[in-house]
């Protein structure tokens, strides 16, 4: 559940929304597991900018009512840096898998990217709990 | 991917059988965040649909998303950052 400090508790999608929920669980199981890298690259990179800046607008909600302070503010505006640098490079990984699938500095690059983004936004998404923000 | 994080990720979905598939490292991070954040605002459904129907890729495709990273800045998401006020007005004669 989300809590948005704004406009009281978001409701929920129900049945519709956990089903999509179920069947992006198993897309994400699909790619991971059965595609190219570029792909995977590509889902994973352009999948975390939607989730990141939708958690990035809830803080907005909570910056505009709470105000943390300029000093929280400021390390999640570093972590969402952080974050931005890791997705950018996932991304660029992935262009070069694209390109060179057999490119091994294309591979080494997508796998340490991957594993850059994903500590980069456990990160953030650590960081928006812990100043407050509601979130899964 | 571990089996107790894979059972976690089923437990938080609901559903019943553990996963034991070797997994992309960001799903366990991503699953909780995508699953509530759809429940909460459909756009994100819509988004995400978006990107799993894509056919193909193009290197436009990976141009287009890396430059929307890049001009997405902190205070065009967080409009209300008390950051913004603390940046200094700008000089007189500046250009604006």
């Amino acid at each position: 559940m989300i809590s948005r400090p704004n406009s009281g508790t978001w409701s929920t999608g129900g049945n519709a929304g956990r089903l999509f929920a179920l069947c992006s669980l198993c897309l994400f199981l699909f790619i991971g597991c059965f595609t190219t890298p570029d792909r995977v690259a590509y889902t994973v990179g352009t999948g975390t900018t939607v989730t990141v800046e939708e958690a990035l607008t809830l803080w907005d909600g909570y910056v505009q009512q709470r105000h943390p302070g300029p000093a929280v503010e400021q390390k999640v505006k570093a972590a969402f840096e952080k974050y931005q640098l890791a997705d950018v490079a996932l991304l660029k990984a992935g262009k070069a898998m694209l390109a060179d699938p057999t490119s091994a500095d294309a591979q080494s690059a997508w796998q340490l990217g991957e594993a850059a983004l994903a500590a980069a936004a456990n990160d953030l998404y650590g960081l928006l709990k812990s100043s407050g923000l509601k979130l899964p | 991917m571990t089996q107790s994080t894979a059972d976690a990720i089923a437990d938080g979905i609901g559903a019943v059988q553990p996963f034991v598939a070797p997994l992309n490292p960001l799903v366990p991070v991503g699953l909780g965040i995508v699953r509530d954040l759809i429940q909460a605002e459909p756009k994100i459904e819509k988004a995400l649909r978006a990107i799993f129907a894509k056919t193909s890729l193009t290197a436009q495709d990976f141009d287009d998303a890396i430059k929307h990273i890049q001009v997405t800045t902190y205070e065009k998401l967080v409009p209300h950052s008390d950051l913004l006020k603390l940046q200094p007005p700008p000089s007189p004669g500046a250009p604006s």
